[in-house]
Parts: structure tokens; sequence; C-alpha cells
């Protein structure tokens, strides 16, 4: 589907992503996530001074390992959620890429979950796709999916696409 | 009767006719007016009621050569526009407008929050675009570089700008 796209980008819809544009999307679903962990202990502490009768708001912020552990679990619901569901985080959609199977599919919320597991234990897998004759990252390699340039979000829509033979 | 009494005998009934006439001249005269007044009006009032004045004269009248014989700019040239407005009472003019109204109704009419969308969607689709476009160049640019430092002779196809050779 190439209804709207600059002409540059019409023949790369469909093809696999590079590392470049992969790790943008990443470092966008990172800072997302990451404002998202911040507005919760905000929230929380703005409720605990209403609710538990503090003198002052102050801040709550939790341990380091408190603070990995929930910024690991929202990074990882929030990434299967965004892959299950439509192949696309915040991130993806900003960048233009769409996660799919390496036959072009849509990705099962298995394979969703299990991948943002596999990224936030191991995000540097990330970079292989930098590497990888077929742009996958070490993810991408275990679980069988791939990232593509999406710019319209043909794949969710199930739109016929310029397909390069390339997934 | 000899002629002289007969002539005097004429003269005498002239002057007394005369004298009648100029008694009763003067109310026939107002009587004759006042009916005239009270029925010229009821005629022409009947008279137009008959006539479709509109059609006769759209269909008698050239009014556009009439038109042009007008000098506008003359006339207009007579009229005194400041004067005018200084007998406006624009206070009160501006008293019976519901400006709110009106702007609510301009507003309605343009759709500015939806101007303000659309402008504002093309802009930022077009600055995506930039940055996506931006992006693709690097990851061709990036995949050039890791595949010639490890000797790869067949390039891989990032952005498609390569054979298609990425299949896993």
């Amino acid at each position: 589907m190439s209804a709207g796209l600059p002409p540059a980008a019409r023949s790369i819809q469909g093809t696999r992503a590079g590392l470049i544009s992969r790790l943008l999307a990443a470092g966008i679903d990172l800072a997302v996530v990451s404002l998202a962990a911040g507005g919760a202990i905000v929230a929380s502490s703005v409720w605990n001074y209403f609710f538990s009768g503090g003198p002052t708001l102050t801040l709550r912020w939790p341990s380091q390992s408190g603070l990995a552990s929930l910024g690991g679990a929202l990074l990882v619901l929030y990434l299967a959620w965004g892959w299950g569901r439509t192949g696309r985080t915040i991130g993806k959609r900003v960048l233009g890429l769409a996660l799919v199977t390496v036959s072009g599919g849509r990705v099962s919320w298995l394979v969703a979950a299990a991948r943002a597991i596999l990224y936030v234990a191991f995000p540097l897998g990330l970079l292989w796709s930098g590497a990888s004759r077929s742009n996958r990252s070490v993810q991408d390699t275990l679980l069988g999916t791939a990232v593509v340039y999406d710019w319209r979000g043909a794949r969710r829509a199930g739109i016929a696409w310029h397909d390069t033979g390339s997934i | 009767m000899p002629l002289p009494a007969l002539h005097e005998e004429v003269r005498r009934a002239l002057g007394h006719w005369d004298a009648r006439w100029r008694a009763t001249a003067r109310t026939s005269e107002a009587a004759s007016t006042a009916f005239i007044h009270a029925l010229v009006p009821a005629v022409i009032d009947a008279v137009l009621d008959r006539i479709d004045l509109t059609s006769l004269i759209r269909e008698r009248v050239d009014v556009d050569a009439l038109v042009a014989e007008i000098d506008l700019d003359a006339v207009v040239a007579t009229v005194d526009a400041d004067r005018i407005v200084e007998r406006v009472d624009l206070d009160a003019v501006a008293a019976r407008i519901d400006a709110t109204a009106i702007a609510r109704e301009v507003i309605d009419e343009l759709d500015l929050p939806a101007l303000i969308r659309t402008s504002s969607e093309t802009v930022t689709s077009e600055a995506v675009d930039d940055l996506r476009l931006g992006a693709v160049d690097a990851d061709r640019a990036v995949a050039r570089v890791v595949d010639r430092i490890l000797r790869r002779h067949a390039a891989r196809a990032v952005g498609g700008d390569a054979a298609q050779g990425s299949t896993p």
C-alpha cells in the first residue's frame, strides 16, 4: 500500500528495517515507559500524601532494585501489548515499523510476550540486527520474527502491500 | 315692436342671465372642483389597480439605458458621507450587534478546529516522514559499513536498496 507515501519510501515498504530505525524506535519506547514509571511514582506519592496523612508531599522513589523491577515489568507489559495487538509500539509507530513473523504474518500474543521478556532481559540482542544478514536481532532469530518498514500500518490493516519478497 | 325696443328687451334679458350666472358660478365651481378632487384619485387608483406597473416598466422601459445615463459618480460626489456618518449613532448600532454570536457563526463556518487539525496533521506527517527517511538512510549506511567490515560481498536489502537477499 503506497497511497500517500513519499516516492522514496514506496519501495521499502515491507522490507526489513535496519538498526538505526529500530534503535530509535526502542529509544522512544524506553522514554514512554520511563515517563509512565515516573508518572506512577508521582501518582503513588500524591496518593500517599492525601490518604496516609503525611505532613508534606514528598516523592517516594523506590529502591534501585524496586525501580528496575517496576520499569522492567512496565516495559514487558507495554512491549507485549503493542506487539501482540498490532505489531507496533509507539516507537515503532513513529518510525513506521511493524513486527511480523518471518513469513510476514501477525505475531501471536505468546510470541509477543516472550519477545518482550527477552528484550528486557537482554536488550543488547537488538544490536545483532545491525550485523545479521537478515537484519534480525537475537530475539527475532530465537522467536522467528522480523521488523519491517510499514509506514502506513498496512500489515495491521491486512492490506496487500508492496511485497518485495524479503520477509 | 320697434327695433330699438326689442334691442333693449334682449339686452335686459342677457343682463339678467349674466347676473344669475355670476351669482351661481362661484358655488358651481366649488362643487365641481370638489367633485373632481374626489373622483380623480378614485379613478387613478382603479386604473393603477388594473395595471401591472412592474411588468409594464419591464416591457416598455429600457431601465439599463436609463441607468447608463446616470452619472453615479456625480451623484455620489454630492453626498457628504462624513455628515451622514456623524448623524449615525454608532454606539447604538454596535449595541445591537451580537458580536459573540457572529464570531461563533464565523468560527463554525470556517471550522477552525478542523483547519488547525488538518494543517498540523500535514506538518506532523511531513516531519515524521522526514524522520523516517533519515532513519532509513542511516540504516542503509550502517548496513553498508558493517557489511564492509565483515567483508560481505552480497549487500543486504536494508531499505530495499539491494537485491532481496534478506530471508533468514
